[in-house]
């Protein structure tokens, strides 16, 4: 629902703004771009131009003293496009950096579907929302802190943020491998329900939802989770008999000869969370969720 | 005609006359002769009894060593790739069966040697070389992330381990620009986590690890296995600033579990 709203503002933006935008274009249909900037707004389509956009503002004062000239950065980095960014084309590669690391506008890019798209962003303070839609070719996102939503993207694709959260609809054939990471934020993706693949999710302290018409089937518990059982243990005199567990509470019954005695004792050791691995539709795509502190979610498209 | 022979009987016929024939002692020869035929039989056998032993005992030394010439060749040699000899093709998995050292690893480390695997036809050793060709092509791959993570589920999947692999996805999970392909190799070690050989890539891993997921996976992982001594790095990790937070916590979990706070 949030990547929908997302989009649904966007698209809103993109609409109000679009007689007042500034553009720039590069003519380049296959190759890779690399973006490192705080947040973007990605669309694939099918053209022969790289579009980038930025909403006009119309208070911005012009700097007579300025004309003629260009904005360079201590990183060599110029104003090549007069969107505040440094665009260089490098053989088949395109790099996209920011003149201004604290003033970056949310850029809008329509980008032809075959490129590939790179996204990195390690700055802990600026960091905007990347929406990623319609592209055919390989994505990569790797940030700090944003949250990422992909739509209709076929893939494959290697996605991780730490702090960021990761929202996701795929379309009916998406191409694997697929790997979603997030450290603290949650994972949400929906899937069609045709698709097939090998799913291999984990949390540590999060829980897994999923829907039941995806037809989920689980391989065998890992054999960490299984190795549970009961340990008679005779013991007489006065010292502590002490019982670990790794992976759960202890259950203890004491047995005397005259009465039992039960109870079960917290565990001090976090533990596992959950590791499924599990075929959708028999198999197929390797599609990787992983989410060390929040929850993952699988539901049906 | 002159026969000196003839002539010979003829002058002393008178004396031999004197002498009677001796009497058959049928029983007697009969017996000599059995004893005859016995000593010949005995002396047979041993002959014979010594030879086949010769024959064993060459036998004997001719299967030990084409014995050892067999163990020796399927010693894994960690310097050799899957790559372009037929000999490394095989499918290995570490098994603990004896100890050796290896040049690049700590000589204490214990040390495997490949499981006697049967040898695959020809014709799929040739499918196996190419199919191993492309999955290294493919783990090295520098222009896509992907590429090297489907290589390195394939060799999750169908386990083609070797300590060249193993070496291998050491160096994917220190070196690999993408964190995604990384955890997938720690994923793929972490499954042998109990060989010595194993626990000893995943601590030099640890060690020189600066992506932070990946260091919060190993001090999860590290930090509930026996014997593995990581405290130096863990007080490391605590007192850099630059560590992340969640890192930090887990590494004071791991140090406060084992009392050394």
């Amino acid at each position: 629902m949030k990547y929908q709203l997302i989009l649904l503002f966007t698209l809103l933006t993109i609409g109000l703004s679009a007689s007042a935008q500034k553009q720039y274009k590069v003519a380049k249909s296959s190759g890779k771009i690399n973006l490192n900037i705080s947040g973007v707004i990605v669309e694939g389509y099918n053209g022969n131009e790289i579009i980038f956009s930025i909403p006009k503002n119309e208070d911005e004062e012009t700097d007579e003293r300025a004309k003629g000239l260009t904005v360079i950065n201590s990183s060599g980095f110029k104003d090549n496009s007069g969107l505040g960014l440094d665009v260089t084309v490098k053989g088949d590669e395109i790099n996209v950096n920011p003149v201004s690391i604290s003033n970056q506008t949310m850029v809008t890019i329509k980008l032809p579907q075959d490129i590939k798209l790179s996204f990195t962003n390690n700055s802990n303070m600026y960091q905007d929302s990347v929406v990623l839609k319609n592209l055919k070719a390989e994505i990569n996102v790797a940030v700090t802190g944003n949250d990422i939503v992909l739509l209709n993207n076929v893939g494959p694709m290697n996605i991780r943020t730490l702090h960021g959260s990761v929202d996701a609809t795929f379309p009916a054939e998406p191409k694997g491998p697929i790997s979603i990471v997030s450290l603290n934020g949650h994972i949400d993706v929906a899937i069609p329900k045709t698709v097939k693949a090998n799913l291999d999710v984990v949390t540590r302290s999060g829980k897994v939802y999923a829907a039941e018409g995806l037809k989920i089937v689980l391989n065998q518990v890992a054999s960490e989770r299984t190795s549970t059982g009961t340990l008679a243990v005779t013991k007489t005199g006065t010292n502590p008999l002490l019982a670990r567990s790794l992976t759960g509470n202890v259950q203890v019954k004491v047995t005397t000869n005259e009465n039992n005695y039960s109870y079960t004792t917290g565990n001090t050791i976090s533990a596992d969370g959950e590791v499924l691995n599990g075929k959708i539709n028999g198999g197929g795509i390797d599609l990787i969720l992983k989410s060390t502190h929040n929850n993952i979610y699988i539901r049906e498209k | 005609m002159n026969d000196p022979i003839k002539d010979f009987v003829e002058k002393h016929r008178g004396d031999f006359d004197h002498l009677d024939a001796p009497q058959l002692d049928l029983a007697g020869l009969k017996a000599r002769l059995a004893q005859a035929n016995d000593q010949k039989r005995h002396r047979l056998l041993i002959v014979k009894s010594t030879w086949w032993m010769a024959a064993a005992a060459i036998l004997l030394v001719c299967a030990v060593g084409f014995w050892f010439f067999r163990l020796a060749n399927q010693t894994v040699n960690p310097e050799q790739h899957f790559a372009g000899t037929q000999d490394t093709l095989h499918q290995q998995r570490p098994q603990k069966t004896k100890a050796q050292s290896t040049p690049d690893q700590n000589p204490a480390a214990v040390k495997y040697v490949s499981a006697p695997i049967k040898k695959p036809r020809h014709r799929k050793t040739v499918r196996s070389a190419d199919q191993l060709n492309q999955l290294l092509k493919q783990l090295n791959d520098s222009t896509s992330s992907s590429s090297r993570l489907a290589a390195i589920l394939t060799i999750k999947k169908k386990e083609l381990i070797s300590y060249d692999m193993l070496n291998r996805l050491s160096g994917t999970i220190q070196k690999d620009g993408n964190s995604n392909v990384r955890l997938a190799a720690l994923s793929v070690l972490e499954k042998y986590k109990e060989d010595a050989y194993v626990s000893n890539l995943l601590v030099s891993s640890f060690n020189h690890q600066d992506d932070p997921m990946v260091q919060l996976v190993l001090v999860n992982l590290l930090g509930k296995m026996p014997n593995v001594q990581i405290d130096e790095k863990l007080y490391a990790l605590v007192n850099d600033p630059s560590t992340l937070e969640a890192v930090k916590d887990e590494a004071y979990h791991i140090l406060l579990k084992e009392n050394k706070l």
